[in-house]
This record gives structure tokens, C-alpha cells and sequence, in this order.
């Protein structure tokens, strides 16, 4: 038995990732990232915990899902404001079929950005807060099987969790550029860079996109820039 | 001669209750002490308390039966009743049983004041007294096994039936000498309170109640037992337990529910017995909170972390200037609870209690618990006269007087041993610090009233423990126990480390780590490594974090999104991280506390980080490691040096008032406008001299200014002057 190639190096590729965030002071816990084998030839790169996340797909409400993450420590790592991250990878051989890599802000704290001060001296009442968070949960799927050219693109990105919204993505996110997406987008100010200090990129994925995909609006993973 | 002690919780009797006392006060030949509405036992009907329990030296156990009024109604049974009962209890103790017979004498007497001619109703067999009557009826009573031996048995017995402390989860350990092994045995040990501690928890006073007592005596638990205890007996009362740090509320919750499951088989409910932050904020009942429920109540502004520390400042003041701006907005609120319950007071300015003490219904019943020394801001709490401030004629809200029952002293220590504790507070004063240039004393701060040391545990043992005196003083076995230190060698117990460098220390820390879970058989949760500032502890503990994750140890650290009950998770084997704030109402077996050297400093502000120091090292239920580098380390190595030599006795010359309020000035926080002001002009200064220096400003420019001088800092400027000559 051999361990598919691509597989392992996205495990080590998180791997990295999370050492980062640990030392950054920006991931305040985490699951190990591990790589398992489901069948003959399915491999799946998970973290511990992973057994709770269907109820991420369930209709509850966002403050008991973001709860009960939480509780069940159904994430690969948990940041410093409370948002939560989860990256699935599930690969077929040495295809990679699925992915689904997840933020779910939290609805009771401030983000980040908005008081990064109070967040990294971490200050004692930062949980005070009245003003009524909106919370944006996002998600960049991956799935070889059910897609269908312009209505189901291979890798869409899927903004607060609507149902419809499926914005096509030209290719799988590997660990690297998901985390660099999120701390750019969500925690980087300009004292604070977390991107910066990232390990370099080590894997690529094919381009998934169709061709009528690409004329409508879309999301561009950059591989080329960083081969 | 009469020697017999009260403890009075509730019963729902007072007339009764009032009548009994003064009556058994005045019978002669009596030693023991009395309960009033205790124990609490659950029995399959549901709840059940007693009016009054005695337990005295010469005649066993004397169960009351209270009757107010003049109806006794079922008595007899009711006397089968409670004798079958706590015999049931108290049989479970093995040492007052011989065969099946159990060896105290339990008697059982109906006590009716207002029933003139008792003997009309009495019932052979049956005891039932009035005042006038009562001493012959005790005459009556007898027990041939008397023993002091028995009486104390019996008396722990009695006071053990609320007990409820267990540990979080079950140890497995195979070798009996590993350190799981010992904090096993440790934890299976103190099991029940103590007679202090269960007094504490009955006894609630109509009005306002000071709760004193040292890290890892029991305050918490004490709180918690007692709100549960007032709710079992008022099910009707609305009661808060409020308390500064987040992470209390789990613990409360859980004590809470055992309490109530175990002593009346009922589940608390949970409306009428709130477990609320001090703060809170709009959505829903857990995130509720004191202050958030006052300005709801009352319609006022409501300030969020946010919104408070811009207007009244950061940190502490946030939440002060929050609290006083809604005291002194006009309208008051209509009485919200029957008693509120505050743990960790010293946390929180005089507003936040003076706010709990207005949202509560007549008697205002208020109880609040503190330790000075935990204090992390370096503001220490009033005495109550200050605190609630004064009527019209100018009299105090609150004064406690010399009453034990208001102004309790928990000193007994069952978290931290001898060597631990002492080192503590020999660091947090400052007892074996070396006097810096033209200071008299090495000491950081000092308790106002000498006579504190002999209420928190400490004896005598050379000198006197008066202002200007010099004291050695030491730890008693009464109040610090001995097993708590008889499983380790005292250098294991607490021991100091200084490393070369912080990559040094790291590099050691996780060895340490690694060999504590694979070799010492310690489990995740036993570990806590605390970095007592909490301002750089994130960028400080993540390299420490990260290579343990590359060795693949799990680890967090506690920040504002850990959930209350999972700062230690059992279930999930993980090393907690932690700054100093989140480390406070937590312990652990094993405590590293790392980069003390930030601890030791020339500057401003070293109460509030001798402060921090002292609440890590007291996280420790058993071992403890303080390590750093650098100049800071090896001085606080000195100041642990010096007391281990003196076999962990502080030894020092108790400051005069003179000296006592310079230290209050020397090392107070001062805000960092002040800070910066002060900087500001020392800066200042120092160029002028430069410019004198160099010939720029001479000497006759700055007359005038001199001038300024009075005749005593002129003294001073000279005395200074020539002492560098």
C-alpha cells in the first residue's frame, strides 16, 4: 500500500500552515491534521473530531451551529476571534474529488479586524459587546461528482451559507492559498501581518474551470504566479 | 460552664430558632455546636432539613424539632422520622458504628416556646420542651460511649453531609510513585470542608457579608454551597452568583447542580438561582449579566467593552466608569433579588458592589469574597464603611464590625502546600527582596493591620507581629496540612530555574512537558504554563505552543472564545496555555510559570506584578516551576533562595505607618497618562541637568526655580547632594 503522493503533501501542507498560526499567537486551539484511509483507494485528509461535522450541513441556527463546533472541537483550528476553520480534502488515488474548506465567523465577538489591539494584548472583557454581529460564514467547495457545467461549477465558492450562491472558482484551493485567502480578507491589518509569515506554497491543483464558466464572474486561483 | 457554638442558617423558624438558643445558652455542662436548618438530606419524598442539630461532648446528637405557635400537630412521628433518617446517614460512616449499632446517641427532641404546659401533649418516650423545660429534658439525656474521640468523629460526620467536592474525572495510573499517582491520592483526600468552610456556607447575615480568605482556601466552593444551600431553602428567593472571571462559570454551575442534586435531589432551577457574568450584554440568559440587567431594568445606557473603554478608559476602568455612571443616573432599580453572591471581589471597584447592593431587596442580603493578594490591578478593595458609603447623619451604610459571622476568614489552604504558599507571598511582598538605593525596605507592600497574618494561618515564631517590629513568622500544620506536602521533596515542590536565554527556557519547557505526560503519568489537563503578562503572552507562548505541536502534543490557549467548562478538557487531552487574567479560578497539578523575570522591575507598578506572580504560583495544587532569564530572574532566585534557607519562614521588619504609606505611593499603577507625564518630566529634568553640565544653562538661570523649593525638600536635595560626594 502505498500513500497517495498528493494526499500526504496536503496533509503536511495544513500541517505547516497550523505551526504558523500557533507561533503568529492567531490560532488559540486545533485539531491535528491527519490523513486517513477510508477504502481501497479513498484517502481523506481530516482533522480529529471531524466525526460532528454533519451537522454543519443541518438547518439550525447559525448560533447554535457556531456552538456546537465549538463544543464538539469539530474544526482544524480555532482562531483567535472564534472563527472557525475546517479543511476536507478527499482524494481518489492520487485525484483529489472533494474538498470543502470552511470559515464560520463568530456571531457573539467583534472580528478581529475591528479591534486587533484588544484581541492580541487579550484583554479581559473583549466579550462585552452589544452591537449585533452579522456573521459571514464561507465556504470554497469541491466536488467532482455532482458537478454540472455553469450550474454546479466543479469548485464554487459559497457566500453565507445560501443555498443558490455558488460563485465559480477556477480550480481546488490547496490548504495554503484557503488560509491566505482568510487572513487577508479577515485578519490582516496594518500592524498585523499573518500572510507574511506563511511557508511558501507546495502544492497545485488543475484547472476545473469550463469554458462557460469562465465567462461568467468568477474567482481565479492564482497557481501560476506562485509555481 | 457552657461551651457551645452556633451556626445559624435558615429554617424558615426565627421565633423558634432565637427561643433555642437562648435557652440551650443558658443550660450548664454543655459543650458542642449547634446547626440551625441543617444538614440537608435527600430522601427519596424529596428534600428534608432539620430545624436544628446539636452535637455536643456529654449527651451524642440532639436532633430539634421546631414548633412555632402552639400547634405540635404530628410530633411522635415525626421524631421516628428524623432519628430514621440521620441514623440512615450517619451509619454510612464507619468509624461510629460497632455491628450494627450505631455509636453516638442520637436523641430527638420537639422544642415549642410558646406552649405553656407541654407536659399536657408530652408523649412517653417522646421528649418535647419549652424554654423553662428544656434544661431537664437535656438532663435527661444520656450517652454511655461518650468519647472526645467519638464527639470529633461524630461532629465531621455531621459536617461532612454536604460535601460534594470531587475530582473532574477519573485517573488511571500504574505506578504508584508517578506524579499522577500522588495528585490522585491528593485529590481523593480533600474530600469534604472544613468547619470554617461549612460554617461559612450556612451562615448568611441580613445584610452584607465579607467572605476573606486565601487562594485555595475554598471561597469559591464556599459560594457556591451557599448560594445552593439558600436556594434549596428559599426556592422562592431570586439569587445571583456573579464573579469577574469568565471561566468561573462552569465550576459554579457544576457545584451548584451537585449541591442541589445531593443534599435535596432536586435539579437547581435555574431561574430563580442565576449564575451571571458581572458584565454581560443583549442576547438571551447566557449572556445576561449584572450590570446589563441594571440598565435594562432601569432604561439606562448600556456600555459594551467598546463603547465603556473609550469613554471611562481601558481595561479596570472600563467597567468602573460603566458601573458609577449608572449608579449616578437618577432612578434606582426596584429590588431585583433576595442575595447576590460575588466571588473574586477584589477584581472589581467599590461601584460594581455598590451597584449589586442597590438592585437588592431589604435586608439586602450581599456576600462577597476576595483575596487581596490576587488583586491584579493594584487598586485593593476598601474597607465596607467606604464602599457603600454614608447616610444623611453621616453613619455608614455598612459597617461589620467585630462580628465573625459578617466578616469571615477562610485560613486554611487545601490548593497549595506549605512551601508553596509561603513562597507566594514571600515573592508577592517582597519579604527577601534586596532594598534598592535609598529605600529602607526591600518590601512591595504590606498588609496594613499586622494582625491580618495570624488571620490568614501564619504563628509567630520569633519577634513581634507589630509596625516596626521585627517577626519571623511560619505556617502552622492547622492551617496549611501537612499532606499537601508529604508526597514530594520540598526542592520538588517549588523550584526556581534561570536560564541563559527565553529560547533556553523554551527549549527545557517542553522537555519538561513531554516527560510530565509520557513518563510522570500526568494527564494533559494537569499541566498549566502560565506567561504572567498578559499583554505579550500570545507572541510570547506561540513558539512554546508550536513546537509542541510539532511534537505532537495538543495544546490551546485560553482566550475569549474558550468556552467557559472547556478551559481544561478532559475528554480532549490538552496542554493549557495561559496570560495571567485567564489563569485566575483555575488549578492544576503541575504549573510552569515562565518569563517570571517581567515580575521583578525597578519601575512602576511592582505590587500588580508581584501580584500576578503570586496568583500563578498559586494555581499549583502540588507543583510548581518558576523559570525566566536575564537580570529579573536572578533576582526573584535570590529572594527564593533567601526564604528556602529559612525553611520557608518570612522573616522581616514590619514597616512603620511612615513606611506603609510610602509603599503605597512607590509602587501604586499609576494610568499611563500619569505614567507618561511622569516620564515625561523626569526627561525633563534630566536635560536641564545635561545643559548645567555642559555650561549651557548655568547655574543662575535656574535659581529662580529653586526658589521654589521648601525648606524640607531643600534638606532633601542636599542629603541627596552630599551623599554623592
Amino acid at each position: 500500500m502505498t500513500v497517495p503522493q498528493t494526499a500526504q503533501r496536503t496533509r503536511d501542507d495544513l500541517t505547516g500552515l497550523l505551526s504558523s498560526l500557533i507561533e503568529r499567537g492567531v490560532a488559540d486551539d486545533q485539531n491535528f491534521p491527519v490523513l486517513r484511509r477510508l477504502s481501497e483507494d479513498t484517502w481523506e485528509v481530516t482533522f480529529d473530531g471531524a466525526d460532528h461535522v454533519s451537522i454543519a450541513m443541518g438547518d439550525i441556527d447559525y448560533q447554535d451551529l457556531h456552538r456546537e463546533l465549538g463544543d464538539k472541537r469539530s474544526y482544524s483550528v480555532k482562531l483567535i476571534d472564534g472563527g472557525l476553520l475546517q479543511l476536507l480534502y478527499l482524494f481518489k488515488g492520487d485525484a483529489l474529488v472533494k474538498h470543502r474548506l470552511a470559515f464560520y465567523p463568530s456571531p457573539n465577538l467583534r472580528s478581529f479586524q475591528d479591534d486587533p489591539d484588544a484581541y492580541m494584548r487579550d484583554e479581559l472583557f473583549i466579550e462585552i459587546v452589544s452591537r449585533r454581529i452579522i456573521p459571514f460564514p464561507l465556504r470554497f467547495d469541491y466536488d467532482v461528482e455532482v458537478a454540472r457545467d455553469m450550474v454546479h461549477p466543479h469548485c464554487h465558492l459559497t457566500l453565507g451559507d445560501v443555498k443558490g450562491c455558488r460563485i465559480p472558482v477556477s480550480a481546488p484551493l490547496s490548504p495554503r492559498w484557503f488560509i491566505e485567502f482568510i487572513l487577508r480578507n479577515f485578519y490582516q491589518t496594518e500592524e498585523h501581518d499573518f500572510v507574511l509569515a506563511l511557508p511558501g506554497h507546495s502544492l497545485t491543483f488543475a484547472t476545473t474551470l469550463t469554458k462557460g464558466e469562465s465567462a461568467l464572474m468568477h474567482v481565479v486561483v492564482p497557481y501560476e504566479t506562485c509555481a | 460552664m457552657n461551651r457551645l457554638h452556633f451556626t445559624r442558617g435558615t429554617n424558615g423558624k426565627p421565633v423558634a430558632s432565637e427561643e433555642l438558643e437562648k435557652a440551650l445558652s443558658s443550660i450548664e455542662g454543655l459543650t458542642g455546636d449547634c446547626f440551625f436548618g441543617y444538614p440537608l438530606i435527600a430522601t427519596p419524598e424529596g428534600k428534608y432539613f432539620l430545624d436544628a442539630t446539636l452535637v455536643t461532648r456529654e449527651k451524642g446528637i440532639i436532633l430539634f424539632d421546631l414548633v412555632e405557635g402552639t400547634n405540635v400537630g404530628e410530633y411522635v412521628s415525626r421524631h421516628d422520622d428524623l432519628a430514621n433518617k440521620i441514623e440512615a446517614k450517619l451509619k454510612l460512616h464507619k468509624e461510629l458504628v460497632k455491628g450494627r449499632h450505631l455509636l453516638p446517641a442520637l436523641h430527638v427532641v420537639t422544642f415549642a416556646p410558646a406552649i405553656e404546659d407541654v407536659g399536657r401533649i408530652a408523649q412517653k418516650g417522646y421528649s418535647i420542651a419549652n424554654a423553662e423545660g428544656l434544661a431537664d429534658v437535656i438532663a435527661g439525656l444520656s450517652w454511655e460511649e461518650a468519647s472526645e474521640e467519638l464527639y470529633r468523629q461524630t461532629l465531621s460526620a455531621i459536617e461532612s453531609l454536604s460535601s460534594i467536592r470531587k475530582s473532574r474525572s477519573k485517573r488511571e495510573v500504574a505506578r504508584p510513585d508517578s506524579r499522577g499517582a500522588k495528585l490522585k491520592r491528593l485529590e481523593d483526600s480533600i474530600a469534604t470542608l472544613d468547619h470554617r468552610q461549612n460554617r461559612a456556607v450556612i451562615e448568611t447575615v441580613d445584610g452584607v457579608q465579607r467572605i476573606r480568605g486565601l487562594a485555595g482556601s475554598g471561597k469559591t466552593i464556599v459560594l457556591a454551597l451557599k448560594a445552593a444551600y439558600l436556594h434549596t431553602q428559599h426556592p422562592d428567593w431570586r439569587i445571583a452568583v456573579t464573579f469577574h472571571t469568565r471561566s468561573l462559570k462552569g465550576q459554579f454551575k457544576r457545584l451548584i447542580t451537585n449541591f442541589c442534586i445531593e443534599q435535596s435531589g432536586e435539579e437547581p432551577d435555574w431561574t430563580k438561582i442565576r449564575v451571571v457574568n458581572a458584565w454581560g450584554a443583549p442576547g438571551g440568559d447566557e449572556r445576561d449579566g449584572i450590570y446589563y440587567e441594571f440598565c435594562r431594568v432601569t432604561g439606562q445606557d448600556f456600555h459594551d467593552f467598546r463603547s465603556a473603554s473609550l469613554r471611562f478608559g481601558g481595561n479596570d476602568k472600563a467597567f468602573d466608569g460603566a458601573c458609577s455612571a449608572a449608579l449616578n443616573a437618577a432612578r434606582l432599580p426596584p429590588p431585583l433579588y433576595d442575595a447576590i453572591l460575588v466571588d473574586e471581589a477584589q477584581d472589581f471597584a467599590p461601584s460594581f458592589l455598590r451597584l449589586c447592593y442597590s438592585m437588592l431587596r431589604e435586608p439586602k442580603r450581599l456576600v462577597y469574597a476576595y483575596d487581596e493578594l490576587q488583586n491584579l490591578s493594584g487598586a485593593s478593595l476598601p474597607p465596607p464603611e467606604e464602599i457603600f458609603g454614608t447616610d444623611e447623619q453621616g453613619r455608614p451604610h455598612v459597617t461589620l464590625g467585630n462580628d465573625s459571622r459578617r466578616d469571615v476568614i477562610l485560613q486554611k489552604c487545601y490548593r497549595n502546600s506549605r512551601p508553596v504558599l509561603v513562597t507566594a507571598h514571600s515573592l508577592g511582598f517582597g519579604i527577601y527582596r534586596t532594598p534598592t538605593k535609598n529605600t529602607e525596605t526591600g518590601l512591595v507592600q504590606m498588609f496594613d493591620q499586622p494582625a491580618l497574618w495570624e488571620e490568614i494561618g501564619y504563628r509567630v515564631r520569633e519577634g513581634e507581629l507589630r509596625k516596626g517590629s521585627r517577626v519571623v513568622l511560619e505556617r502552622t500544620d492547622e492551617t496549611s496540612p501537612r499532606f499537601l506536602e508529604e508526597h514530594s521533596d520540598i526542592d520538588d515542590l517549588v523550584h526556581f530555574y534561570k536560564f541563559e536565554s527565553e529560547a533556553e527556557q523554551n527549549t527545557w519547557l517542553i522537555e519538561q512537558i513531554a516527560k510530565n505526560l509520557t513518563k510522570d503519568e500526568l494527564r494533559h489537563d494537569d499541566i498549566i504554563v502560565i506567561h504572567p503578562d498578559p499583554i505579550s503572552a500570545r507572541e510570547r507562548l506561540g513558539p512554546i505552543r508550536k513546537a509542541l505541536f510539532e511534537r505532537g502534543i495538543q495544546n490551546h490557549l485560553a482566550g475569549v472564545d474558550t468556552d467557559a467548562d472547556v478551559f481544561f478538557k478532559t475528554e480532549t487531552p490538552s496542554v493549557t496555555f495561559t496570560g495571567i487574567y485567564r489563569a485566575k479560578g483555575n488549578e492544576a497539578g503541575m504549573v510552569y510559570i515562565i518569563n517570571a523575570q517581567d515580575c521583578d522591575t525597578s519601575g512602576m507598578g511592582l505590587a500588580s506584578l508581584r501580584n500576578r506572580l503570586f496568583t500563578a504560583i498559586t494555581r499549583s495544587k502540588a507543583w510548581v516551576r518558576v523559570v525566566g532569564h536575564g537580570r529579573g530572574m536572578e533576582k526573584l532566585l535570590d529572594e527564593f533562595d533567601s526564604l528556602k534557607s529559612r525553611d520557608f519562614r518570612l522573616d522581616f521588619t514590619y514597616p512603620t505607618d511612615e513606611i506603609l504609606s510610602k509603599l503605597r505611593v512607590v509602587h501604586r499603577d499609576l494610568s499611563p497618562a500619569d505614567k507618561a507625564r511622569k516620564e515625561r518630566n523626569i526627561k525633563g529634568f534630566d536635560q536641564t541637568i545635561d545643559g548645567i553640565v555642559s555650561g549651557e544653562i548655568d547655574l543662575d538661570d535656574v535659581a529662580g526655580s529653586l526658589n521654589k523649593l521648601n525648606a524640607e525638600k531643600r534638606a532633601e536635595l542636599l542629603r541627596l547632594l552630599e551623599g554623592r560626594k
